[in-house]
């Protein structure tokens, strides 16, 4: 019920917001700043780039709304807005949004340097701010594939049309995102063992 | 399966859901492989924890504030729309009220737009006295009352401030300062002739061009009893206040060039509300 009612309050901003209204266009950047601007931030890991990317989705969103039919729900498309934003962003500051070491290792490379190490389990669960942190030491490309699919929940086909890469591509892209991820949480539970 | 096998067809069955059947030669292997079943295991956990990660951030405050001056500068909204009313959705936030749907700040025939110059010495007025109330936090009511005598402007002040008093609802004495602030515009909201108020104003076009670099100490001052009162607020607020400074310095230059677009007036007398309106909600929020 209270669902039907936030998208009825959505459906009417939409058109209000459209006709120029202002207090309309605040009412839909009031119901998805949070989800855009974190978007933004995981993506670049840098509140005050995120603020100004998220900025730039609203206004484009603002710029764009006559052409939005209802076809895909709002909030996907807003969404797949600011991933374009942001992609663009990335671009234009010259930073990979495929990560170059997928050209420059071999496909299994990183898989395997798993193999004859003593590999310790990460125990218990893990903790958000941790991961937050660990997503934030990921290269831009992985953490781009990685933050879309895993936090988004966007799919590959989705993801390599959005990045321009293959479907294989933004697979083994994400698995090496996560597996860099676990040696990153590895390391953080080591150095904080040592300090307690 | 060995080792090898597993990795290679780890990235395909870590995104099948739970509870869905694996190949059994993977289940036997995990089962039998304490480096394997720890990988699975761990690599579960990032998967299952990330999508937690989603929407649990927020925008500062003055994000709405940026876009809706943004959307104005270039055109897209106009004031005759802001008229119309208020967020369906509510406030922009609970202490950054949206000053361009005020009551006052509006226009609600649809004539052209054309400069509002007497109202940037009117926000700056209001950073004067928010400054002041800052300086003479212990002095007794009575003498607040007078200063703002110096606040008098008109009815673009009393534009400002009647947001920021209700969407805070300030106690105590700060209430009572901004109570007598409110009243004190109040008095003279009924005459909105710009020379009026330019004659009226001690607040010269030498103090508003100046204002960057006087500001500044006024700015640390304000941090610092930020800090003594309440220290955890002081990095928001610091971050806000640079926030607001970069925009207005920004914003100065380019009216600088082009004095004559209304537009960029209208940026500038917001980016000074906003940095006014920090001043105040946070006087409000520190007493």
């Amino acid at each position: 019920m209270a669902d039907q009612k936030q998208r009825q309050i959505e459906a009417d901003a939409i058109e209000q917001a459209k006709l120029g209204n202002e207090a309309a266009f605040e009412t839909l950047y009031q119901m998805h700043k949070r989800r855009v601007y974190s978007l933004c931030l995981r993506m670049v890991s840098n509140p005050a780039q995120a603020e100004d990317l998220t900025q730039e989705a609203f206004l484009q969103l603002y710029r764009k709304l006559g052409t939005f039919r209802g076809e895909s729900a709002f909030s996907t498309w807003l969404h797949r807005m600011t991933v374009n934003v942001v992609l663009m962003q990335l671009r234009k500051k010259g930073l990979p949004v495929v990560s170059l070491e997928e050209t420059l290792e071999a496909d299994d490379e990183a898989p395997r340097k798993e193999f004859g190490t003593k590999d310790l389990k990460l125990t218990g669960s893990i903790d958000r701010l941790q991961l937050q942190r660990a997503i934030d030491k990921l290269p831009p490309g992985y953490r781009t594939i990685f933050v879309l699919h895993d936090v988004e929940g966007y799919e590959h086909n989705e993801i390599a049309e959005m990045v321009g890469c293959s479907i294989g591509n933004s697979k083994s892209q994400l698995h090496k995102a996560r597996l860099k991820l676990r040696d990153f949480l590895k390391f953080m539970r080591a150095e904080k063992a040592k300090i307690s | 399966m060995t080792c090898l096998e597993v990795h290679e067809v780890l990235p395909d069955l870590l995104d099948v859901p739970v509870g869905a059947s694996l190949p059994i030669d993977f289940e036997s292997h995990i089962k039998g492989c304490t480096d394997c079943s720890g990988l699975v295991s761990d690599l579960r956990s990032i998967v299952n924890e990330a999508p937690q990660l989603m929407a649990a951030d927020e925008p500062s405050p003055l994000l709405w504030l940026r876009i809706a001056a943004q959307l104005r500068s270039e055109g897209l909204i106009r004031e005759q729309e802001a008229a119309k009313g208020r967020s369906l959705y509510g406030p922009s936030s609970s202490y950054a009220p949206n000053l361009s749907s005020g009551p006052s700040l509006v226009r609600t025939s649809p004539r052209p737009r054309r400069p509002l110059p007497w109202l940037i010495p009117v926000a700056a007025v209001l950073l004067v006295a928010g400054t002041y109330v800052v300086k003479h936090q212990a002095a007794p009511v009575a003498s607040t009352q007078k200063a703002p005598g110096d606040t008098a402007p008109g009815p673009a002040s009393a534009n400002v401030n009647t947001p920021a008093t209700t969407a805070t609802e300030p106690t105590g004495a700060s209430s009572n300062l901004s109570a007598s602030k409110t009243s004190s515009v109040k008095k003279n909201t009924s005459t909105p002739d710009a020379s009026q108020v330019a004659q009226n104003s001690p607040v010269s076009r030498q103090t508003i061009e100046s204002a960057p670099s006087d500001t500044r100490s006024d700015d640390e001052q304000f941090l610092s009893v930020v800090s003594t009162r309440a220290p955890a607020m002081r990095t928001t607020y610091e971050k806000q206040l640079q926030a607001a400074n970069a925009d207005i310095s920004e914003t100065q230059a380019y009216v600088d060039q082009n004095p004559n677009d209304a537009d960029a007036r209208q940026h500038l007398m917001d980016a000074y509300q906003q940095k006014a309106l920090l001043y105040q909600i946070a006087l409000d929020r520190i007493q």
